[in-house]
């Protein structure tokens, strides 16, 4: 029976150990490894070179394409910034005011678009209608733009024509 | 068609001899990334030793080691343009020779499991006390080296890498792919072991 303590086990079980992963310095890699990968470049660089190269070739064709004589494309119209700017129409009073109180169906408005011309297409800046108070309209008529919201009607009903439906 | 592979076909940019110390692996592998061969050239030189070690630890056999590293080094330049930096590119290379090696070593099969560990066990010197001693030294150093031989092969990968000397838990953890916490507790399990199979030998402690 051999006695060895625990630590000079732990000790060479280490020794042992590292030296099952040593070994002489390996010969240097570099010349085997180019010449395994001299006939197989790696995939991902000729992609990308690939990839360049045809990046590079829709560019230039691109721009062949934009530089042929007399097809150029019709340029969008842009408004000329020293022409006057739209002035702002008001808004077609088409909505009519009516008395507050009185039931009545709202009117819809609707504006009409001008026909389109040809080449510039204005589009009118809608009005905006002021704000007044419930003060400033009971002192008079609502002027012919304003537009007055009626209040809800109610229709009374009496708790005795209410059937209990069981 | 992309230019066939040569290190020397892409320089980098001149300088003295030993001067890449300062070039860190990110920089080297951003040069490389962008077709830099002499740039990977670099990173063979710093990283092939860790990588043969690797190996050397799965298969235990110089001539399979070189082969496993030169696959693990070949793919490592096939797959750059996939590495993304989330690890180190030493801890990335050390994956991809790990897992070639052990590719290597299932091919080879119940032939390495035959494979004697006593040349290993014959490389440890002894204390050289005495003949006596030493031969009984060299004894228990092939009685320990077939011990690891005999493990697992979770338990024995865990014991050699870590004590191969070459690499942090983190590293060795990327490799085998388990939490550090559970390669502590595989290699102190291989300890375990080896000493329980040194103990029916009749190597016991001496307290």
């Amino acid at each position: 029976m051999m006695n060895h303590e625990s630590r000079d086990l732990d000790s060479v079980i280490d020794e042992v150990a590292q030296a099952m992963t040593r070994a002489e310095r390996p010969r240097d890699l570099r010349a085997a490894i180019a010449e395994r990968l001299e006939a197989r470049p790696p995939s991902w660089l000729s992609g990308w070179r690939v990839a360049a190269a045809s990046a590079a070739a829709a560019v230039v064709l691109l721009v062949a394409v934009m530089m042929r004589p007399g097809e150029s494309p019709q340029p969008a119209h842009v408004a000329d910034s020293s022409s006057p700017r739209p002035t702002v129409a008001p808004a077609p009073a088409v909505i009519q005011a009516r008395a507050v109180g009185q039931p009545a169906r709202r009117a819809v408005a609707r504006q009409t678009i001008a026909p389109v011309t040809p080449g510039i297409v204005e589009i009118r800046p809608l009005a905006v209608v002021p704000f007044k108070t419930d003060d400033e309209l009971s002192g008079g008529e609502a002027p012919s733009h304003m537009v007055v919201i009626a209040p809800i009607d109610v229709e009374q009903v009496r708790i005795s024509q209410i059937e209990l439906v069981e | 068609m992309a230019p066939a592979f040569s290190f020397h076909r892409y320089p980098t940019v001149e300088a003295p001899a030993g001067s890449t110390g300062c070039v860190t692996d990110d920089e080297l592998v951003r040069l490389a990334q962008a077709g830099d061969a002499g740039a990977f050239d670099q990173l063979v030189v710093r990283h092939q030793a860790a990588v043969f070690r690797a190996a050397l630890a799965a298969l235990r056999s110089p001539e399979d080691a070189e082969e496993a590293a030169q696959d693990a080094l070949v793919r490592a330049w096939q797959k750059l343009g996939a590495f993304r930096g989330e690890s180190t590119f030493r801890t990335w290379l050390l994956s991809i020779a790990w897992n070639r090696a052990l590719s290597r070593r299932r091919s080879i099969g119940a032939w390495f499991a035959r494979r004697a560990p006593i040349e290993a066990a014959d490389r440890v010197r002894g204390d050289g006390t005495g003949p006596l001693d030493a031969l009984r030294q060299r004894e228990l150093t092939r009685h320990v080296a077939a011990a690891i031989a005999g493990l697992s092969p979770k338990l024995r990968d865990a014991l050699l890498l870590a004590q191969a000397g070459e690499y942090g838990y983190d590293e060795i953890s990327a490799m085998l792919q388990v939490p550090v916490g559970t390669l502590k507790s595989r290699v102190f399990d291989a300890r375990r072991k080896v000493k329980q199979r040194l103990a029916a030998l009749g190597y016991v402690d001496g307290d």
